[in-house]
């Protein structure tokens, strides 16, 4: 019975892989019918660009039937804010195909953003393609809101239940033996010889939650279930500001003297630094940002272009070849996932330590 | 033995993170780069000409600071 079950979810797998490709997603136009290939292309590149950005619905897939747009997934809460508190699902919106009416406003999706919109939900565009509607300000529960969320119970409850199991027993079971030595590899290998023994602990809760979150998170934008929350730049923004955040506000005083007064080199120099140094303070976790969100972005862009060439070749050889090439791909991307996360610690943790470093001569 | 595998341990840990901290060298120039011709920009409009001297004088100093940087941290690195 079971394996029945897993039979079944591992061909939906599939499935969803399949439907996913032939998904047309336009929002606001359904593109021209004539030739086959171009609009494949166009379908495609539109498809990729539509994963990579928010959604206010969580949808796993979609297809179309009889010029009908079906999609399986479920709505998420919209919070508006315009004139007072809105709160609608996302399903009046239809998925950008319709104009949402709450309380006598009307609201409508326009390339993945609400505009406010009359009741036709006209879209007014200026000569650069850009709505000059107006825009209400926006607090929804989206799709990546929702992603984080799951992923932070799931962490909570996969730790809490780990620590739990050492209260019996010392030795580590069941989930603990294989998180077990990932956390000791943190702790030993990345915040010990950066932060050094006698600060390290107060860090280690902020470095293991970034190391697990953006791990989960990179691995579960690997899964056909289309999560994609480390391509959001807006997500990688608040977890540099965290580290800078944390850096700046337990640094010591010998952290701020190398910033603002460089000590070992002469005095003009140091009046040169110490712009270029604070400048430094911020570029760090910028790159930090950029890093995160320009890997996984380019990632999820390939490989989903080479899934999409299966579909352009259309014959034995070129589809074979090219869903090759996304398996190695795919794996490649699975060592990205890691890896990134892996940065992003070390280098969090790099931080911490040049913000805590004793005075040493030069 | 294990003296020797921990040596070895480390050493590349040690490449790991100085591999980590070299991968953000291209994005710190940039930046850097970026702000210094802004600034040359910003200094010629204020300078009411037609010149370009501020926008090649800042382009300079952000291309000579940035490798300045880049090779403070090496000589860091290398210390180590």
């Amino acid at each position: 019975m079971l394996k029945e079950i897993s039979t079944k979810a591992f061909a939906l797998f599939l499935l969803m892989l399949s439907f996913g490709m032939n998904a047309q997603e336009e929002v606001h136009e359904i593109a021209p019918q004539h030739e086959g290939d171009k609009d494949l292309k166009t379908e495609i590149k539109d498809y990729i660009n539509h994963h990579l950005q928010d959604s206010y619905d969580f949808s796993l897939y979609s297809y179309e039937e009889n010029g009908e747009h079906h999609y399986v997934g479920f709505p998420l809460p919209v919070i508006l804010w315009d004139d007072g508190l809105k709160i609608f699902s996302s399903s009046k919106l239809n998925h950008g195909e319709s104009v949402a009416e709450v309380d006598g406003n009307y609201y409508k999706v326009f390339h993945g953003k609400i505009y406010k919109t009359d009741a036709q939900g006209t879209i007014n565009l200026d000569e650069e393609h850009h709505a000059t509607n107006e825009k209400p300000l926006d607090f929804s529960f989206t799709k990546n809101i929702f992603v984080i969320f799951a992923v932070s119970l799931f962490m909570v409850l996969m730790f809490a239940s780990m620590a739990k199991s050492y209260k019996k027993n010392p030795l580590p079971s069941g989930m603990g033996r294989f998180l077990e030595p990932l956390v000791l590899f943190i702790r030993d290998d990345i915040a010990i010889p950066n932060i050094g023994k006698k600060h390290y602990r107060k860090y280690m809760g902020f470095l293991l939650t970034v190391f697990f979150f953006v791990w989960i998170i990179n691995l579960l934008g690997l899964t056909p279930l289309g999560v994609n929350v480390t391509n959001n730049i807006a997500v990688t923004f608040a977890l540099a500001l965290m580290t800078y955040l944390l850096t700046t506000f337990t640094a010591n005083k010998n952290y701020w003297k190398h910033i603002f007064w460089m000590p070992g080199v002469p005095w003009p120099m140091k009046i040169i630094l110490a712009p270029i140094e604070l400048l430094g303070t911020f570029i760090k976790p910028f790159s930090l940002m950029i890093r995160l969100y320009a890997n996984i972005t380019a990632g999820h862009i390939v490989l989903m272009s080479i899934i999409g060439l299966m579909f352009i070749f259309k014959n034995w050889l070129g589809s074979s070849l090219s869903f090759g090439l996304a398996f190695v791909l795919a794996l490649l991307e699975l060592l990205v996932a890691a890896l990134q996360a892996y940065i992003f610690t070390m280098l969090s943790a790099l931080y911490f330590g040049m913000a805590k470093e004793e005075h040493h001569d030069h | 033995m294990s003296q020797d595998q921990n040596n070895k341990k480390n050493k590349r840990n040690k490449q790991l993170k100085n591999f980590a901290l070299m991968s953000g060298v291209a994005i710190q120039m940039g930046i850097t780069i970026y702000l210094f011709v802004i600034l040359g920009k910003w200094l010629d409009d204020k300078m009411e000409g037609d010149g370009k001297l501020f926008l090649i004088i800042g382009t300079l100093l952000g291309v000579a600071i940035s490798i300045f940087v880049v090779l403070r941290q090496l000589k860091k690195i290398n210390e180590e």
